[in-house]
């Protein structure tokens, strides 16, 4: 039983059982967000539109993932002092002797090296950001930067499924699952959580459906794989020789049919079907005009970039998401593959910036100029940093960053941030964090605040044991929130 | 006199006014009866410890004071005898509690106090009870406070079979349902009728539709014993090995490719190809068992035996480069020991690999000494990346085309060059164990040596000995409470879509308490004792007047037990993802019946595997197969751990990442689309309507047919109306545009039949997809 | 007086029958919430039958000071003891149903309780003479004396009717002008992070944190503070691993905020008295203190931000429908959001239904609904609308002064409507609103300017305006067939996503530039072998780089094949059915098994049509080109055919133009046309590059083939 969902709505499920026989007006209600209410599973859910604990300063989230793990020290963290020291060897006292991955654990030296790209600051925020992402440049003040995120991972299948899930192992419910389960879904027609892949030019990582896995949740909870081509949602299409009308003369055929089925084993679940089948019906209304971006004027695409027309980009992508945010899809989540740059840093990481820099600003600014930005959080950054010395040979003009779960840089922007703020800071060589640490568990614990809930009420009893987000950890990081 | 008629009226008005109150009162209480979450909320008159009293505080309280040392507060311990009655640390006037007085028991002080500096547990856990919780557990003090031990932990008791002179029951399974059911103010549904039971059944056992021959039959057949005749010949039948196989592949988290990033390609497939085999030829679950933990163990094993041990290899290994080996080759045992810990005991083990178990009497040093016994392998935790990966990391065996021609020959293989399967295989030296503080791979504590915790049952390591064959015997002991107890409620839920122990996977303090305990003993000891014979117990339950009931739900008594816990009606439910498909397929004469082989890549949207892959390894991208390929059953299709086949995931199925006991059934609207719009439901209506096209009978026989081979009934006069109806006017609609019919009609690769009249093939497509959509098709 | 005295002894019969089904049925009842609230009024009722009880036995007794009066007066309080008496008995009952009393002294208590009822009953309905009467009175008077007793063992004088209630007033801080720093901000700490385990009754390490006294006393390792040295400071501030940190690990730990709060506190010299108003805004103990205030006090799901009523739940529920979504902001508010959903199903009377809770609405979002400069009249009434986003709707801005009667109205978001300048100064006067979004509206740069200037209380904000100098460079025309097989019948069509775009392309030649090309109108049928090249173009873009795809054909498809030379070891393929399965791989991954690859021998394969035997005119071999990886075009091909594989004849050869310098890796086609022929059996042989072109600078290496299918058309 969904316990989070009784304490706060004082109901319990037999009660909305009977709640719902009623008819069914509150049946429909259910649909995309009460599935398999009628059959006694383990753990039930009963997800009702957004009910969070306190008001909240955001009602969705849109997560751009940079999948790979894009280097802090190119992007956001500036560091002169390895521009100095360039080529020298990084101090034991700042190493401390940490782990190393299997592919610098050989390594008999560690050169620093500076970033081979200029930094500059900008906006009144004075943020310093790379020659690489000019247009995240311009909207510096609306940026909040967290520069001392840190996490315990220190390759990336872990990394990123400790920063989706909450944990490294297992097959725990992604973020979006937990948010579609605590808040449900804001447009019933479409799901509360929403995922889309891209692939950058540089070397790529891979993503796995265990990222947006609804784990031990309802599986009404799981990401639903969002795409900008032809057939944004599996199984969307109808297919040939047919159309909305016969589809509609179907549909009341079957539940004519159906409902003799429920005459004669009253069994709830048929009505549920015959729900279910009226709720597909209208996601086939909703979803293809999200996806069809012919009508966007040609300024957006220009605010985008081009690259917005070709399905399946980053940047279309980026469009996307946020027709999806502006229709009500509680969480949309992007991954970003190709920032793990451990040798030719210098040829990589520009074509993946030129991908990612426009879109993103714009997918922000998009979201402002339709006052639409205080109530979604945008949420940009990978799965950890990148080291501060060298992987590989450091030539002149190129070289490679190995995995740094020590130290990263990620920027959010939106609904209950501080705008144009930079929080926690590393040393000067960017290798340890110096100041206000965040863990992934707190970042976690923040971004469900920002959402109006607190991380160690939103549990799930699975097994005999009462999981969260957060696990046993976390903490909301107050200073981030306006 | 006024005043006396007023009197002599009022007489009347006062019986009257008794009269009234009387029925009002009786009405009153006919409705309040029927109101049974109330009823649920009533204090039992006597209060067990182990029914009412430890779920809460287990639930509540074993998190601070329970069986974990390192988490225990004020030295508190409520999970044992002596810590329940001891007196307090920090005074020793007061004791936890003392029988028969609750207002001196320091529990229900605390609980019951107003002052939240005292109040527990405290508020900050958002654990609190609630008040019918607080009077519960008042009362339990107040009879005397006895204390049980956990009830899964004590070995299955001998229960007698309850009396009843009703004659509903078939066997004994029934008279322990039906007393329950009385006691419950229940009754049986009827039996369901002749249709539906066959279809129930042949779902169950073979997880195929009965043909329409089959329907014939056993509907004309007159003899009392035509149900059990049908019920043998399924279990005979070659397909009961691949139903039972589905359940076992989940537990085993069977998958085809590696998980973890890169995702590479694995030939774990002759190991399914075994399950198969072994469920076919019903293999004891003693045998079944031993095989699969330690079959590398026996003397002199025949490559069978060790092929079984594959068990042990089908968790995910990692071919990321550059990962630290030792931490996933911990990775690896530790899931090794999660699953036997599930899939065995029906335990959390995993609960205590960090800490001690917060509930269970598991501490992390009992499970770190189970851990030794996985932990002897020579394995390594990346044999190599996705480059260099193999499809099967040593220890493993080859399996050539002989062995397939003369030992092996339940395995499917066709291709030439002999095929890699990965077993269990210890080192000759024993490599030691240690706790993992914090259950971190760099972390090592104390060495332990291979052992069971004796809370559970105890293990005399010098009557087993110290190895995996030594674990199967300790889990084979006749005393043992677990293995039986656990292997019968699964095999239960299968049919009833719900274990007597409703939480399959946790028979801890923190599951669920058996809804018919007696019957749960009563089949873990029959099972025993008659040699774990599995296609016996399959057929004591689908033989039981209870499996055999409809399963029409009447409100009234949907009122008392929604959830049908004590089995009033007969398992309704959805079809398991893959025998969706195998319906589709069946019923439409699509599908190819060939058992086992390499996994299969039917039709796929566009681009799931591309978008996500990191673009390396042979599963970078989907090349989907064709002919025969296409239509072989639910369960061969391929399946890449990263990105699981969509239907499966929309359908409930498990994404194999971890073993996994139950299943979740959900009903949502992805579910529909996938039954509107895959490829593979309309080609199967194609085909079928043209098959039916071809036949030289009418339209309304044709769909009539269609609907037997569907819904395995005769469709009833107002069903064939309106499927007679909706075919004539997508008749008249696909008149008006004959493209569109052309169009419709083009489904699927499977070769076209030649029908002339395109219009009515496509009207009767269209009727027929729809009846693949109604909600009983799906549905035993 | 006689009609008061039949009312009352009818109503005692029912009562007593009522008793009597609530004895019978007990076990099967439950009692609803209603009733049981009727219930918990027993412990008032039950005075009543006591004091007239006791008031009537002394009248009884005391009969001889009584005149006249005495026989009314005594029956009357005699009936009215009755009554009263099995109402509270009746009571009694449906409190004990609720469960959870000692089952002991509850047994007595109800059985005492209903005789006591029935004992008045039997002396209301039986006339008696005085002397059995007395007697009877006064067993009366004792039995409810013990019924009196065990129900007061039952209940300790707890407050039965007011406890929910009163639960609820429970824990609630107030905060005064005079609020103590200590009171204010140290007590919520200590009781949230320290009293669990420092209180009176579980005192660890001696300390009790729970007064001020006991603070200041300390453990037993001493004071907590004296001066600048603090034990409790270096406790909190022990690394958390450390086991004498507090609190313990697994507790929850001090916020960094609290721990500067305390030690500032402490270093002030932990004064209980210092009031917060005391200390200058400034203060640094104030600042820090009032951060903990905030945290403790002003929680938002403690204190709620709206004050208006809340809508009752099922009103709100009856509301959501699959195109309008309802919502509380949050648990503990009343307010509420209201979204609109599906163009296609909108209807305006949906908002006029919103009436019920218009008091509670705070925000609305309307984007794309189809509504107009009318119906904005509607939103009139909802006074506590703070937010109202009309993006993409029909609204042209005529009404918008309707939405100054909004006094709470902060934003509004009309982008992407037809809205100009000129209709904006309807909000001259509004000074409610802070934000008003208008992009890509009629107002442009200068006018969000103007109106910037004109209404500086607002903030205008008309969005990006993108740069006119910047020319962009389009993307390419986008393939919408999939693969590069072309099934039997089907068109090569492509598309592009901007309007207005122009694609022209090229089939089998060079590229096309802005001139030159077929302008694409309708699908490109394809019936061979094909290299279609590609380009976009639009006024104010660049044109779009130049995308090529191959096609296939797919032909007809052999009944079978056999190889007659071997392919490389490891790269066999599934054997020669591999070259006729429609499947194709990836140009540069050859370990997929679609793949089959030729090195040391060439490629030559037998097909045959068995069954009906097409005509066939053209053999192509597709195969990868990769130079990097050496795999290169065959240096020859022949296409042989007869009857059956012994008498063939060679229909025709061909020798592929080898590349000249590196070029991108794809998969190609060589296409050999063949005089159309009718034959059973095919032979085709691909010989491989014996030396690889200079430029790929590896003398000594051999060139492979790699090829994955071959069709026949």
């Amino acid at each position: 039983m969904n316990e989070f969902l009784e304490n706060r709505l004082g109901i319990n499920r037999r009660h909305f059982l009977g709640k719902l026989s009623v008819g069914l007006g509150s049946a429909a209600l259910g649909s995309l967000l009460i599935p398999g209410l009628f059959n006694g599973k383990e753990d039930e859910s009963l997800a009702l539109a957004g009910i969070p604990d306190f008001a909240p300063k955001a009602k969705r989230i849109i997560y751009l993932f940079q999948n790979g793990a894009p280097s802090q020290l190119e992007s956001f963290d500036y560091k002169p002092m390895l521009n100095k020291m360039h080529g020298q060897e990084l101090p034991a006292s700042v190493r401390m002797g940490q782990r190393l991955t299997g592919m610098t654990s050989g390594q008999k030296n560690f050169p620093l090296v500076g970033s081979y790209f200029k930094f500059q600051q900008h906006g009144q925020s004075g943020s310093w950001i790379s020659e690489l992402f000019p247009h995240m440049a311009k909207i510096a003040d609306e940026l909040c930067f967290i520069k001392s995120m840190h996490t315990e991972a220190i390759n990336h299948d872990p990394a990123l499924t400790f920063m989706q899930t909450g944990a490294q192992q297992g097959n725990r419910p992604s973020m979006g699952a937990w948010l579609s389960y605590g808040l449900g879904s804001e447009n019933k027609n479409l799901p509360a959580f929403c995922v889309l892949l891209s692939r950058g030019r540089g070397n790529g990582q891979g993503v796995y459906s265990k990222l947006w896995t609804n784990g031990f949740l309802d599986s009404v909870h799981q990401g639903v794989q969002f795409s900008s081509g032809e057939e944004p949602v599996l199984y969307l299409n109808n297919p040939t020789g047919t159309d909305r009308e016969s589809r509609r003369r179907m549909l009341d055929k079957l539940s004519e049919l159906n409902s003799i089925g429920h005459e004669t084993f009253g069994d709830p679940e048929i009505t549920a079907r015959i729900q279910q089948y009226e709720m597909a019906y209208r996601m086939q209304t909703a979803v293809p005009e999200l996806a069809d971006i012919s009508k966007e004027p040609d300024h957006i695409i220009k605010m985008y970039g081009p690259e917005c027309l070709v399905p399946g980009s980053y940047a279309a992508n980026c469009l996307l998401a946020r027709k999806l945010s502006e229709s009500g899809v509680r969480f949309v989540q992007l991954y970003h593959q190709g920032w793990d740059q451990h040798g030719n840093l210098t040829g990589e990481m520009p074509l993946q910036a030129q991908d990612a820099d426009r879109a993103s600003a714009a997918l922000v600014m998009d979201l402002k100029q339709r006052g639409l930005l205080d109530e979604t959080v945008v949420i940009w950054g990978g799965e950890f940093g990148r080291t501060n010395y060298c992987q590989g040979d450091l030539g002149d003009k190129n070289y490679g960053r190995d995995h740094h779960p020590r130290a990263y840089t990620i920027w959010m922007a939106g609904g209950g941030v501080k705008k144009g703020f930079t929080y926690g800071e590393t040393d000067e060589f960017g290798y340890n964090v110096i100041k206000d640490p965040v863990h992934v568990n707190d970042f976690h614990a923040t971004i469900l605040h920002l959402m109006g809930l607190d991380h160690e009420k939103l549990t799930f009893k699975h097994l005999g044991r009462r999981y969260r987000l957060t696990d046993v950890a976390g903490r909301v990081v107050k200073p981030v929130i306006a | 006199m006024p005043s006396n008629q007023v009197m002599a009226s009022f007489f009347k008005r006062g019986r009257i006014l008794v009269v009234v109150l009387l029925a009002t009162a009786v009405t009153f209480f006919i409705i309040w009866r029927q109101r049974p979450q109330q009823r649920a909320n009533r204090i039992p008159e006597t209060v067990s410890y182990n029914f009412h009293i430890r779920p809460i505080i287990s639930d509540r309280c074993f998190k601070c004071h329970g069986p974990d040392a390192n988490q225990r507060k004020a030295d508190l311990r409520l999970d044992t005898e002596e810590g329940l009655y001891k007196a307090l640390k920090e005074d020793a006037e007061s004791h936890v509690i003392v029988p028969g007085d609750a207002e001196h028991s320091e529990l229900f002080l605390r609980i019951a106090s107003t002052d939240t500096s005292m109040l527990m547990p405290p508020p900050s856990s958002n654990l609190a009870l609630t008040d019918f919780e607080i009077k519960l557990i008042r009362k339990w003090i107040d009879q005397g406070a006895k204390y049980e031990k956990h009830w899964a932990f004590n070995p299955p008791k001998q229960t007698k079979v309850p009396e009843t002179d009703s004659d509903w029951p078939t066997n004994e399974i029934d008279h322990f349902i039906l007393s329950k059911l009385e006691e419950e103010g229940l009754a049986p549904n009827e039996q369901a009728d002749k249709a539906r039971l066959l279809k129930r059944v042949s779902f169950d056992l073979i997880g195929l539709p009965p043909d329409l021959k089959t329907q014939e039959e056993f509907l004309n057949s007159e003899a009392p014993d035509a149900y059990e005749k049908l019920v043998d010949q399924l279990l005979a039948s070659k397909h009961y090995g691949e139903k039972m196989a589905i359940h076992w592949l989940d537990v085993a988290r069977y998958a085809d490719s590696h998980g973890y990033q890169d995702d590479g390609y694995r030939t774990m497939w002759p190991w399914r190809d075994w399950v198969i085999h072994a469920f076919n030829q019903n293999y004891s679950y003693d045998k079944f068992l031993t095989w699969q933990l330690a079959g590398d163990l026996l003397d002199a094993p025949t490559k069978e035996m060790l092929l079984a041990t594959g068990f042990n290899r089908n968790h995910k290994i990692t071919q990321e480069g550059g990962v630290i080996d030792e931490e996933y080759r911990i990775e690896y045992v530790t899931d090794r020991t999660n699953t036997f810990g599930k899939a065995f005991l029906g335990l959390t083990f995993e609960c205590a690999k960090c800490h001690d178990h917060k509930y269970d009497p598991i501490s992390q040093k009992d499970y770190f000494s189970t851990f030794a016994f996985f932990n002897q392998l020579n394995e390594k935790g990346l044999q190599g990346d996705i480059q260099l990966a193999s499809l099967a990391d040593p220890p493993r065996i080859w399996i050539s085309n002989d062995e397939v021609k003369n030992i092996l020959t339940f395995i499917n293989k066709k291709d030439r060059d002999a095929v890699p399967v990965m077993i269990m295989k210890d080192s000759t030296v024993t490599r030691p164990t240690h706790v993992l503080i914090r259950g971190a791979y760099d972390a090592p504590g104390e060495t332990v040596s291979a052992k069971m915790p004796s809370s559970i049952f105890p293990y005399d390591s010098l009557q087993f000995g110290k190895n995996r064959l030594g674990l199967a015997k300790w889990l084979l002991s006749k005393e043992h409470p677990l293995t039986s107890r656990v292997f019968v409620n699964r095999i239960w839920q299968e049919f009833f879509g719900r274990g007597i122990v409703k939480t399959a996977g946790d028979f801890g303090m923190q599951g669920e308490l058996p809804t018919h305990p007696e019957l749960l003993d009563w089949l873990a000891l029959d099972f025993m004792n008659n040699g774990w014979n599995v296609k016996r117990l399959v057929k004591q339950i689908v033989m039981s007047s209870t499996y055999r009931q409809s399963s029409e739900m009447s409100k009234s008594k949907m009122a008392i037990d929604p959830e049908n816990a004590y089995l009033w009606h007969g398992p309704r439910m959805r079809l398991p993802s893959e025998l969706v498909k195998d319906h589709v397929l069946a019923s439409s004469g699509l599908l190819v019946p060939e058992i086992g082989g390499p996994s299969v890549k039917p039709y796929q949207p566009k681009g799931i595997w591309e978008s996500s892959t990191s673009g390396r390894g042979v599963l970078a991208y989907y090349a989907q197969d064709h002919d025969d390929k296409l239509y072989r059953r639910g369960m061969y299709n391929f399946i890449k751990r990263t990105v699981p086949p969509p239907v499966m995931l929309l359908f409930d199925a498990s994404n194999r990442d971890q073993c996994e006991v139950k299943r979740m059934r959900t009903n949502t609207p992805l579910q529909a689309l996938v039954m509107m719009n895959d490829p593979m439901v309309l080609e199967a209506s194609r085909v079928l309507a043209e098959r039916l096209s071809l036949e030289k009978i009418s339209n309304e026989e044709k769909i009539s047919k269609a609907f037997r081979l569907i819904l395995c009934r005769e469709p009833a006069k107002n069903e064939t109306e309106i499927l007679v109806k909706h075919f004539e006017e997508e008749k008249n609609q696909f008149e008006k545009d004959h493209q569109k019919a052309k169009e419709f009609i083009k489904q699927g690769e499977y070769k076209h039949e030649a029908v002339e009249n395109t219009v009515e093939l496509a009207s009767l497509m269209q009727v027929i997809h729809t009846m693949y959509n109604m909600d009983e098709a799906i549905t035993k | 007086m006689e009609l008061f005295k039949k009312t009352i002894s009818y109503s005692v019969v029912a009562l007593q029958v009522l008793i009597v089904i609530l004895l019978v049925f007990e076990n099967q009842l439950s009692i609803p919430l209603w009733l049981q609230s009727v219930g918990r009024v027993h412990p008032l009722m039950l005075h009543l039958p006591i004091g007239l009880l006791l008031i009537t036995t002394l009248i009884a007794f005391g009969q001889r000071w009584f005149t006249e009066s005495y026989k009314e007066l005594f029956s009357f309080l005699l009936y009215l003891s009755a009554f009263t008496a099995s109402v509270s008995a009746l009571m009694g009952m449906v409190l004990s149903l609720e469960g959870g009393y000692n089952e002991g002294d509850l047994l007595f208590h109800k059985w005492f309780g209903i005789a006591l009822s029935f004992m008045c009953w039997f002396l209301i309905s039986v006339s008696l003479s005085p002397k059995i009467q007395r007697p009877a009175l006064l067993a009366a008077t004792l039995v409810l004396v013990v019924t009196g007793h065990f129900g007061a063992n039952l209940t300790h004088g707890e407050d039965f009717i007011f406890g929910p209630l009163a639960q609820e007033v429970k824990s609630e801080r107030v905060l005064t002008d005079s609020s103590t720093v200590f009171t204010a901000a140290i007590e919520p700490i200590l009781e949230a992070k320290c009293y669990s385990c420092h209180n009176e009754q579980k005192a660890k390490g001696k300390l009790i944190l729970t007064s001020q006294a006991a603070i200041a006393k300390g453990g037993k390792n001493g004071v907590l503070w004296k001066g600048d040295e603090s034990l409790l400071m270096d406790r909190l501030n022990l690394p958390i691993d450390h086991k004498k940190h507090m609190p313990p690990k697994d507790k929850a730990q001090l916020t960094d905020d609290e721990l500067d709060f305390i030690q500032t506190w402490i270093l002030r010299g932990g004064n209980f008295e210092t009031k917060v108003n005391s200390l200058p805004a400034t203060d640094t103990l104030r600042l820090l203190a009032s951060k903990i205030i905030d945290q403790y006090h002003n929680q938002p799901h403690v204190k709620s931000i709206y004050s208006f009523a809340s809508a009752p739940a099922d009103k709100i529920e009856e509301l959501n429908t699959p195109y309008r979504t309802v919502f509380r902001i949050a648990a503990n508010e009343p307010a509420l959001q209201v979204d609109f959903f599906l163009r296609e199903a909108f209807d305006s009377k949906f908002i006029d239904e919103l009436k019920s809770v218009k008091d509670q609405v705070v925000a609305i979002n309307l984007s794309k609904m189809p509504i107009s400069d009318a119906d904005l009249n509607k939103f009139k009434s909802f006074t506590n609308l703070e937010k109202l986003i009309l993006n993409q709707t029909d609204v042209e801005g005529k009404t918008l002064a309707v939405l100054n009667a909004l006094p709470n109205l902060k934003m509004l978001s009309l982008s992407g409507t037809k809205v100009k300048a000129g209709e904006l100064s309807a909000f001259e006067k509004n000074r409610s609103l802070r934000e008003v979004y208008l992009w890509n509206t009629g107002v442009g740069k200068q006018e969000e300017t103007t109106l910037q200037q004109r209404m500086a209380h607002i903030r205008w904000d008309t969005g990006y305006h993108p740069d006119e100098k910047e020319k962009m460079r389009l993307s390419p025309p986008i393939l919408r067939n999939d693969g590069q097989v072309l099934k039997r019948g089907e068109r090569v069509s492509y598309k592009h996503n901007l309007p207005g775009a122009v694609i022209r392309y090229v089939v089998n030649g060079e590229m096309p530039d802005s001139v030159s090309g077929d302008i694409y109108k309708d699908e490109i049928n394809i019936d061979r072998y094909a290299i279609v090249k590609s380009k976009a173009f639009k006024d104010g873009w660049l044109s779009s780089n130049v995308s090529e795809h191959i096609f296939f054909p797919e032909g007809v498809k052999p009944d079978r094949a056999t190889l007659l030379t071997k392919p490389e070891d490891r790269y066999m393929g599934e054997g020669a059915s591999t070259l006729i399965d429609n499947r194709k791989g990836m140009p540069d991954f050859y370990r997929d098994p679609v793949w089959m690859g030729f090195r040391n021998q060439n490629l030559e394969a037998l097909f045959y049509f068995d069954k009906n035997i097409p005509e066939i005119s053209n053999v192509t071999l597709s195969y990868a080109r990769n130079i990097y990886a050496m795999c290169m075009p065959p240096s020859e091909i022949q296409v042989w055919g007869g009857d059956d594989e012994k008498n063939l004849k060679l229909l025709a050869s061909y020798k592929p133009e080898q590349p000249k310098q590196y070029v991108p890796t794809r998969i190609e086609g060589a296409d050999i046309a063949i005089p159309p022929s009718k034959f059973k059996c095919y032979k085709l042989v691909a010989k491989t590059l014996t030396k690889l072109p200079e430029f790929r600078k590896a003398p000594k290496e051999k060139g492979w083939l790699m090829v994955d299918e071959v069709f026949f058309n």
